[in-house]
Formats: C-alpha cells, structure tokens, sequence
C-alpha cells in the first residue's frame, strides 16, 4: 500500500514540478505588481517635495530628502496619538473578537430557541443605517462625544464577522460539542475550551479585521472628538497634516514673491505618501504574526481525539 | 419548549446583552429616518423641521441620472463582486500550493500591502500606467497589439473595467485573507485521504479544497450581494467625472452631489431608506435561494 | 457650495490678496514678564521712528505712550499689555480651512498671549465641511469663535451667532474699521452676526492696493510673447496664432514634445473648461450666470453664442494638435508635472492652482518657461478679469462669536486691541531692524533677505510669525491712508518688484508696463450685488439643485465637443448639448438669483 503511494507520487512528479514552476512564477509576477505601489509610495516619501511635482518617480527617488518625514514628526500631538491609536486597536481588536465570537457561538447552535428571528434580527443591521445626523444624536445621548469610549463601544459587535465566525463554526462537526455536552460541560465551557480553539484561523482573520479596521479609523475622531486634542489618533492628526499640505499650495500662492526661495514648501504628493508609509507601518507589523494561524491547518482529528 | 428554553438559558446570558446593544446602537437611531419624509434642516431637528411626505423620494425616481447612477453602480459592483471574489479565490487556492513556507508568508504579505493605500495613491498610479505614454500603451504597442496609443481614461467603454481592474489590484490580497483561513480549516485528513485516492494537484484541489471552503465562498457572496448599491466612492471621484460621467456616477456620488454638498440631508436619509430595502431584498432573496439548494446560508 | 466655497478662495487668493500675512519674527524669543518691559520701550522706539515719518500719526502715538490702559479711543498704547492681560483666557476657534496650528513656542503668539491674556485654541477643519458643520449645528454646541466663510449663513440661520450690532460701537478701533460698512453686513434679520476677516475691503483707514498680477485667465509662456516681440494679444485667434507659430517651429522644448494648450478637468479643479465664455464676455468670475454690469441682467453664458464659437476653437484647435485628447482626462498632478517641464505654451487656469509649478520652473532658472495672464476676450468688448476693490465686505468671511461663548466682551476687546496699527505691524510685519528696514527715501518697507524667506515657507510662517492671526482675527487690510504704507508685505509694491527676476524685468520693460496687470484694463468696480458665487442659496433648494446640475451638464458636454470627430460632429453636439442644459430648471435658479441681486442693489 504504501508503495503504491510512493510511486504514484512518483509518477506525479512531472506535472507537479511544473505545476510548482508556474505557480512560483505567477506568485512572483503577483509580488512584483502587489509591491509596486508601495514601494513607490516609499521612493516618493524620500523624494524632495517640489522635485516630486515633476512626477515620473518610479522605483528610487530622484532627489533624496527627509523633509516630508520631518513634517509628519515635528507634529507635537504624535505621541499623544499613537498611544490612542494603539490603545483603541488593542481594545477594539479584542472586545471584537470576544463578542463576535461569541454571538456567533450562540447563533451556531442548531436547536437555539428562536434562532431565525434572533439571526435576521442582526443581520438587518448590516444593511440599515441611520446617517450621520442621528447617529451624532445617538452619541450625544450617550455622552461618548469628546471620550474615548466613543472608539470602542459603538463597533464592538461586527455582524459581518459574526457570521462568518458562525458559518467557520457550523462546518466543525457536531461530534465535537455532543461529546462535550454529554459528559456535563456547559454551553459556556463548549465555547471557551473546545469550539473557540478549533476556530483560530478565522479569529485570526476578525483579529485583523477589527485591527486594521479600528486603527485605519479616523472619521470618529473627526466627528466625535476633534474638539480634544488628547482624544486625538495618529489617521487624524495624518489627515489634518495631510490636509494642511492640501492646502498650502493656496496659501503660497498669494505670496507674490515667487523667486526661487522655494526649496522648503510641503506639496501633497510627498507629504500624502510620508503619511501613508507611516500610518500604515505600525499595522502592516501585525501581520505576520497572525501569520501562523493560517499557514498550516488545523488538524481535527487532534481535537476529536 | 419551556424545558428548552430553560436548557439554553446560558445561550441567552449569552446572546440578550448583545441584541440590548445591537437595538441601541443600530435600531434606535433609525428614529431619524424620519427626516426622509421632511424638509430637515440641522438646526431646526425633527420636531420643527417641515414635512414633504415623499417629495424627496419623488426627487430621486425623477431624475434620470438617478437612474443612470443605478445603472453604473449595479454595473461596477457586480463585476467588482465577481472579478475580486474570483482573483481573491483563485489566489488562495494557489497560494495554498506553495511548498516553500518563506515564499508563502513573503507573498501572502506583499499581497495585501496595496490594502493599506489609500485610493488616490492607488489611481494616480493607474492614470500613470494608463496615460498614452505609460507602460499599459507601451506594451501594447511593443507587442503590435494596437497600432496607436489607447485612451483608457477617455473612453467610456474602458471606464468600468478600469474601475475592476483598480479594485482587484488593491484588494485582492486582502480579500483573500479570509479563503487562506477557510482553507488552513480544511481537515488535513482530507487531503491525505485523498491522497490515497489517487487524486492530482487539480483533482485536490477540485475535490476537496473548493468544497472545503465553498460554505465560506457562498456566505461572503450572500453577504456582499447586500451592498451592491454602495460601491467605492473613490474610484469614481478620482478616475472618472467630466466626459466619463455618463458611466461613472454612481449612487454615492449622485447622493452627494444634490444632498450632502447642497445640505439636503434629507435625500441622503431617502436614498439611504431605498438602498436597505433593496439590500434587504437582495439578502434574504439569496439566502432564501441559498437554502433552497442545500447551499450553506446565512440563517 | 463646494464650487462656492472654492470660488471664495479663488478670488481671494487669485487676486493675489493677502491671505499670509507677514507677523513678527523668530529674534522676538519667547515671551516673559521679565521682557515686558523692554518689549515696552522698543514698541516706543517703534513709534517715535513712525512718528518722524509721518506727523499725522504722531499725535495719537504720543498718547499711546502714557499707559497701556484702555483710552476710549481704541488707543491701548500699543504693544503693551492689555489691563487684564493677567487673567489668562482660552477661546475655542473652529476654522472651515484646513491648516496645521502653529507651534507652541510661537513667538509671536506667545508674546500677544501674554500682552492681552488671551489664547486662541483653534481647530481646522479635517475632513468635510459640510459634515461638519451638520453635526456641530444638530448637535448644538458650538466651539466659541467659528469663521465658516460660505456657510456661516447656516450658523447664522441656526441662531449660532450672537448679534454684534450693539457691541461694534462699544470698541473704537472695531467701530473704525467696520462702522462705515455696517449695513453691508446685516442680513436679513437685520442683525450683524460677524466681522470679515478678509474680502475687499477698505474704508478711511486704508486704501486699496496695486494690483500686481491678474489671478485668472488665458495664461502664456513668457518666450511665446517674446519670440513674437511683445505683441498685444487680445483675441482668441491672437492667442491660438501665437502659440501654432511657435510650436511649428519648436517641436520640441528641453526635448519633451511641445504641448500647445493644457486643458484640465479634474474633479472640482475644473474651471478651465466651464468658466472661459463668462471671461470672453467681459466679466470676470461671476458663477453660473452672466449678469450684465449695465442692466443687470442676468443670461446663461453656457448656451451663448460665445461659448459655442469658444469650444468650436478648442476643437478645432484639437483637430490640429494643439490640445491633447488625454490633457482633457489627465489628473491634477499629471497637469502640473507637464507644466514643471516648460513645454506647455498656455493654459486657463488660475494663479494658485498652477503656482508650485512655476516655482519649480523658477527654481530650475527657466524664467523664460513662467507664465503671464492676457487679457482674452470677444473681439471688440473690454476685458473685465479684474476686480476693483469695491470697499464692500463680504458679510460670510467673517469670525461669528457663538452663543455658547461666555464672555464675548473679551474677545471683542481683544479684537479692538489688534486693530491697533502696532499691533498690526508687528503681526504683519515683524519688527524694525530685524524683520524690514525703511527704504532710503523712507517711503516704503523692504523685508529682510531672512524675513523674505521665512515668510515663503510655509511651515516656518505659520510657526514663528504672527499669520495665524492674522488670517482669522480682524486685520486690517491695503495701504494706510494715513502715509501710503501697505497694512502688509503682500500689499507692498516694493516688495512686489523687488521679488522680480532679471527676465521678468525685461520683460516688463519691454511692454512698458511696471506690473504684469497692466496688461490687462483698469480693475472694473463691480456693483454692490457682486459676485453670484457669493450668493448662497437655500439648502436643498431647486436653486441649488440647478446650480449643481449646470457644472454637471457642462462638464460632461464640453469635453465631448472639444473632441469631435469634425465640425459637423460638433454641431450635433452643440445641439443635443443645448437640449439638455435647456432642460434643466433654470428659472429656479435664475429667478432667485435676480432676486438677490435685487435685494443687494436696493441697499
């Protein structure tokens, strides 16, 4: 039997080695195309802010500067930024998963006592929304506006990624839980001990989700909070420098004296893509280390065993 | 039923917190959908602003460009839907066949890196590659494929598929995320099993990695059936307008032409009413179907 | 709204007003008790240098010196500390402008805080402005100070700003510079809810300046008129005969293929293909309507004969090469990084929008490669792209002091207390000696080589001199009547001339003229309605919805004509062009319009 494997395995091997050359080739055209515009982004960051205007930066930058850098750092509310940024990505991310998952759990249970009602009933609130006027009204009512709870309560609960925790969770087979439950374990103890660790590659993903969801965030702090600066986050202040550099370009233009002097205004394009690098940085750094939930699978028979 | 109940009493702690919360945060405020049927000026609030039954309604179906706003909407989202769910699949199904561990997590990083870019990053890239003289015009013309350069950006035939195509560059790898999840679930016995079986690459993944993460494949569908109507405000702000305008204002844009930028807050609650209903529509319709096939669903 | 409020600043920056102002200096160090006092004596060496000069003003700053109390007059002594400078004060400030808040060891800033207690907390605007300003009025609260511009009518409406009528007269130096043009600024109601911060606007104090640069129009390389020996270009005809000429005979410029005539049409920036009819016709940036400066009538200028002969002339200038199919499609930046190369030849744009670029092009010492306006219009009507100062502010550009403000007499003392002209030549001008000199004649100011830059950079400015106040408290604005010396650097001819390279002086020279303006005819004084962009009309109102629907019909429709096939395509679509604009609700729009402009003319 085992031979028999082997050489079939064998005689496969033409066809797998090309299948693995072209595979590694598309991989590596998809690498070239995936990096290129963030590569650039980097090459424009260092590029001299006015040289930029020329355009046709590609692969290096043209005239080497630190300048758009310096200008995002020079901000005094960096700091007071970051730490928001990362405090409201690290509550948010786990307050996310916790909750999802565990309504999920709920609604993946098959004989839940009226299970139909209680998915529609969320999952209506995936398609409905209130506009920007009442939800503003909903906040102040709440009395998040101007407090930092305003950027973990209101998106705790992601019924997109409710479900797709529940539909992760229904494919696990149902021996699993009936075991469990037999020998006397709660709904709870099923959820926490045997459902949730099966699950780790799709938290993964939510974790992520939610993560880069909360830290790309900067409309709340725009409508809710803009008025604090200690409420302030790192996209904010990216934006408000962003949209500052926007503007410059008017500013200047009512100074007639349009000699050479030039060499320092700020023009977008550089600053837009100092910004992007490093808002984006701090996050991108997650990844890898999700990474390992989903490159190799988890092995069931594990667990049933 | 009542020994039932009693029986999930856990499930219930579980679940009542959340749906307490999820009417706070998503069903009480729909209170303001109120302003739909009024005149709703932000100073005067609900209670004194005026009422005009369903004059902004009556404004939306009117117009003719809210019409051709459906159509261009309908139009990108669904091959958005098709092409970036198909790229996204078929990239983790690839992926998957990587030996080399290194060049799995090298590619699976650098593959959502463009996510993390903001669209008019993404798009004067694209308008760079798509200018006559860029790389798009001069391979085409290195390769004899056109005689003359193609005016990708100013012929609103192209417009559509530009805005796909500028999707699936950023978002493929981000969206795939989800499928390398899906299939890092796949029991591994599976495979081995079928392994046995005599199966090839192809077969493998055919038999058991598809169907594997199908379930996954169908609910996201379902799900993002719901927001066809909002597509990307970006792309169209950014790549299209002016001669392009025919194909490329979408709904967002035509609601933020005349509501928002002119202060009808109103119309935006309307449109806003409209695209829930035709979501719900869409979500419970397909879900319904979805059923019906013995495919997984949503409920 | 969105067009308006770009328009606003268009016009404000395009005319090459100040919007910078040039305040104190980085040498001031940061501000102490114990420096007061020196601070004292150098403000009275500052007026006794003034005083020499011009003996109008020598009275009033005699008496300035007795104390730093409040003399009834408005005279507060100048740069000393206001009586209850000791009892620190913060007022919130919302700005619809993006910007960055200047640096908290400002020393000029820091020094005014300290001079009158008062600090200023603003908060630009992130994001868009009409969300904002949604939230802020539902929600009811609002910061203390707000300059909205365009949609200060909304707070205004909201009941937000409290009435200044009765305060203005309390505070000589506010009564000064806003009394005379009090009844401009009521509105409907018949309360006075803001003082401008910026528009025209001149009274006894000040008069207009020179105007330097015309901020908007038909823009020409310099060496296409060169080359030509400085002709009179006048027509549209002139303006494309020139430019064909000179590109047949350069192909090429610095090896990039010579671009004719750039179009642009991205996104809002799109006024070089909707605006250029309403200029050939004689006025300047008016909107989305002509109105004629003698009846006053008002007619749509997109379906006029003009601008069908206009866009017949980009398309036939198209069909042969001049205007690239793609400048049509191209992004911003496309736009400007082709302008950086000095092979584009003209352009209708205005000023602000393509500045980096000519700097840049300055930068790389292709003077020649910059660009002039001329003053383009129909054969036979007189060209109008020139604003004359009409000495009437624009009641929306103003700081509105809100309800939730808790002592509004502060900060309105605080105001009366900048308008001091010490203080405003510190905030714009710095200080004597380290900042400008007298020229040797004594009749005007030069800054220093080192102020000069500082105050272009735009970082630098914002963090070591006074602009940021300048911008968004009340200053005063053009050329003291007193002695002729401009409020500001931006407003001073010396300044303007000294800034000129050697090829921009040739070229002046050599068409006798002393600013590039002068090209172009006198300023025209416009009537009081003016202009239409800064007329606001009701939320969601038909008015509206036409006026956002005309930049639709237009933008879509001038691009298709400019790139028809022959003319006999673009007759078709001239035609089915004219179908669709004329079915849009244009007597909404039009009939509202003629209403306000009544109102305003009946002032």
């Amino acid at each position: 039997m085992k031979n028999a494997v082997k050489e079939k395995h064998r005689k496969l091997s033409t066809s797998d080695r090309v299948f693995n050359a072209v595979n590694g080739l598309i991989m590596l055209f998809v690498i070239v195309i995936m990096l290129y515009p963030f590569w650039n982004t980097i090459a424009v960051s260092f590029n001299d802010a006015q040289d930029t205007l020329r355009g046709g930066i590609t692969l290096f930058p043209r005239v080497f500067s630190l300048y758009s850098y310096q200008s995002v750092f020079k901000n005094k509310l960096m700091a007071t930024a970051a730490v928001n940024s990362v405090l409201r990505t690290l509550l948010s991310t786990v307050l996310g998963v916790a909750v999802s998952s565990l309504v999920a759990y709920v609604l993946s249970r098959k004989d839940l006592v009226g299970k139909k009602f209680i998915t529609a009933y969320f999952l209506v609130t995936m398609y409905v929304s209130a506009g920007l006027i009442p939800t503003y009204f909903l906040m102040k009512e709440l009395h998040l506006l101007n407090n930092f709870l305003v950027y973990i309560i209101p998106g705790m609960l992601g019924v997109y990624n409710v479900i797709v925790i529940k539909s992760f969770m229904q494919q696990l087979p149902e021996s699993l839980t009936e075991a469990a439950m037999v020998d006397g374990a709660g709904y709870f103890r099923c959820y926490w001990q045997i459902v949730l660790p099966c699950c780790k590659p799709v938290l993964a993903t939510i974790a992520l989700w939610c993560a880069v969801g909360a830290w790309n965030q900067w409309f709340d702090t725009f409508l809710y909070a803009s008025s604090k600066d200690n409420l302030t986050t790192l996209q904010y202040e990216m934006m408000k420098l962003l949209s500052s550099a926007s503007q410059s370009g008017r500013d200047n233009s009512s100074m007639f004296g349009q000699e050479a002097q030039v060499a320092n205004t700020i023009t977008p394009t550089s600053i837009r893509a100092a910004v992007t690098i490093v808002a984006s940085v701090p996050i991108l750094v997650v990844y890898p280390f999700l990474q390992k939930y989903f490159v190799k699978g988890v092995t069931l028979g594990a667990v049933k065993g | 039923m009542k020994k039932k109940l009693m029986a999930q009493k856990t499930l219930f702690i579980m679940i009542i917190p959340c749906m307490i919360y999820t009417f706070i945060f998503s069903y009480y405020p729909l209170k303001g959908w109120i302003m739909a049927f009024q005149n709703f000026k932000p100073a005067k609030g609900y209670a004194g602003s005026k009422f005009v039954g369903l004059d902004q309604f009556k404004f939306l179906f009117g117009d003719i460009e809210f019409w051709r706003s459906m159509r261009n909407t309908l139009g990108m989202s669904l091959m958005n839907l098709v092409f970036g769910t198909v790229f996204a699949i078929v990239f983790a199904l690839l992926l998957n066949e990587i030996r080399s561990e290194g060049f799995k997590k090298v590619t699976q990083t650098v593959s959502y890196l463009p996510h993390f870019l903001s669209w008019i990053i993404v798009t004067s890239l694209i308008s760079n590659m798509l200018a006559s003289d860029g790389m798009v015009n001069n391979l085409l013309m290195a390769l004899h494929i056109t005689k003359g350069p193609v005016l990708f950006l100013g012929e609103q035939k192209y417009f559509w598929w530009v805005a796909t195509f500028a999707s699936i560059w950023k978002e493929t790898g981000w969206n795939s995320i989800i499928y390398i999840a899906a299939i890092a679930g796949i029991d591994q016995d599976m495979y081995e099993a079928a392994q046995l079986d005599g199966a090839n690459r192809f077969q493998r993944m055919w038999h058991v990695t598809l169907p594997g993460i199908r379930p996954t494949i169908v609910v996201l569908l379902i799900m993002n059936l719901g927001w066809v109507l909002n597509t990307s405000f970006e792309i169209p702000y950014l790549l299209g307008g002016g001669l392009l305008q025919d194909v490329s204002q979408t709904l967002d844009i035509f609601v933020l032409k005349y509501g928002m930028n002119i202060g009808n807050y109103s119309l935006a609650t309307a449109a806003g009413i409209f695209k829930s209903v035709i979501s719900l529509i869409l979500v419970f319709g397909t879900n319904a179907v979805a059923n019906k096939l013995g495919e997984s669903s949503l409920m | 709204m969105k067009l308006k409020k770009l328009l606003a600043v268009l016009m404000a920056a395009g005319m090459t007003f100040a919007a910078v102002g040039c305040g104190g200096d980085a040498g001031a160090g940061s501000a102490s008790d114990s420096q007061s006092g020196t601070q004292q004596e150098e403000s009275t060496e500052d007026s006794d240098t003034q005083a020499s000069d011009d003996s109008a003003a020598a009275d009033g700053e005699a008496a300035s010196e007795e104390s730093g109390a409040d003399s009834g007059d408005g005279n507060y002594g100048g740069l000393v500390p206001m009586a209850d400078a000791g009892d620190p004060i913060t007022y919130t400030y919302f700005v619809r402008d993006a910007g960055q808040d200047p640096a908290d060891d400002n020393p000029v800033i820091s020094k005014i805080q300290e001079l009158t207690g008062v600090t200023l907390d603003f908060e630009f605007l992130v994001g868009d402005l009409d969300q904002k300003i949604g939230v802020m009025i539902a929600g009811g609260e609002y910061p203390d100070l707000i300059f909205a511009g365009d949609a200060a009518p909304k707070f205004m409406d909201a009941g937000a700003a409290i009435p200044l009528e009765d305060y203005i007269p309390k505070y000589p130096n506010l009564m000064k510079w806003y009394g005379p043009s009090m009844k401009y600024l009521e509105q409907a109601d018949g309360h006075i809810y803001g003082l401008p911060i910026y528009g025209w606007f001149t009274n006894e104090l000040t008069d207009a300046n020179p105007i330097f640069e015309c901020g908007i129009g038909f823009y020409m390389q310099k060496d296409v008129l060169a080359e030509a020996g400085y002709p009179e270009v006048r027509t549209l005809d002139e303006y494309f005969g020139l430019i064909e000429d000179y590109m047949e005979k350069h192909p090429e410029i610095d090896g990039v293929k010579t671009m004719g005539f750039e179009m642009l049409a991205d996104g809002w920036r799109n006024w070089s293909l909707l605006n250029p009819a309403q200029n050939l016709l004689g006025v300047s940036n008016e909107g989305n309507i002509f109105v004629d400066q003698e009846t006053l009538e008002t007619s749509f200028y997109q379906t006029s004969d003009t601008a069908h002969n206009f866009y017949k002339k980009l398309n036939e200038e198209y069909l042969k090469g001049v205007i690239r199919a793609e400048s049509l499609t191209q992004s911003y930046d496309e736009y400007i990084a082709n302008i950086t190369t000095g092979a584009v030849l003209g352009f209708f744009d205005q000023n602000w929008n393509f500045q980096n670029a000519n700097n840049l092009l300055k930068a790389d010492g292709k003077f020649e490669r910059t660009y002039v306006a001329l003053p383009i219009t129909d054969p036979g009507v007189q060209d109008g792209y020139i604003d004359a100062p009409n000495g009437l502010p624009a009641a929306n550009n103003s700081v509105m002091i809100s309800i939730d403000c808790e002592n509004p007499d502060r900060i309105l003392a605080y105001f009366d207390w900048m308008l001091q002209r010490e203080v405003q030549d510190y905030l714009q001008w710095g200080e004597e000696g380290t900042d400008w000199n007298y020229s040797e004649d004594g009749e005007s100011r030069a800054l220093t080589a080192e102020r000069r830059a500082l105050v272009q950079d735009t970082e630098k400015n914002r963090d070591q001199t006074g602009s940021t106040l300048a911008n968004y408290c009340p200053a005063l604005m053009g050329l003291y009547k007193e002695d002729g010396m401009p409020v500001d650097c931006n407003s001073s001819a010396a300044e303007y001339l000294a800034a000129q390279g050697e090829f921009d002086q040739n070229f002046l020279e050599s068409y006798g003229i002393e600013y590039p303006a002068e090209l172009h005819s006198e300023p025209v004084a416009r009537a009081a309605y003016y202009p239409v962009w800064g007329m606001s009309l009701e939320d969601g109102s038909a008015a509206a919805v036409t006026n956002e629907k005309i930049v639709d019909v237009c933008s879509k429709n001038y691009s298709k004509m400019i790139l028809a096939k022959d003319e006999a395509e673009y007759e078709s679509l001239w035609e089915a062009y004219l179908n669709e604009f004329n079915a849009l609700d244009l007597e909404s729009y039009q009939t509202e319009i003629d209403r306000q402009i009544a109102e305003k003319m009946a002032k």
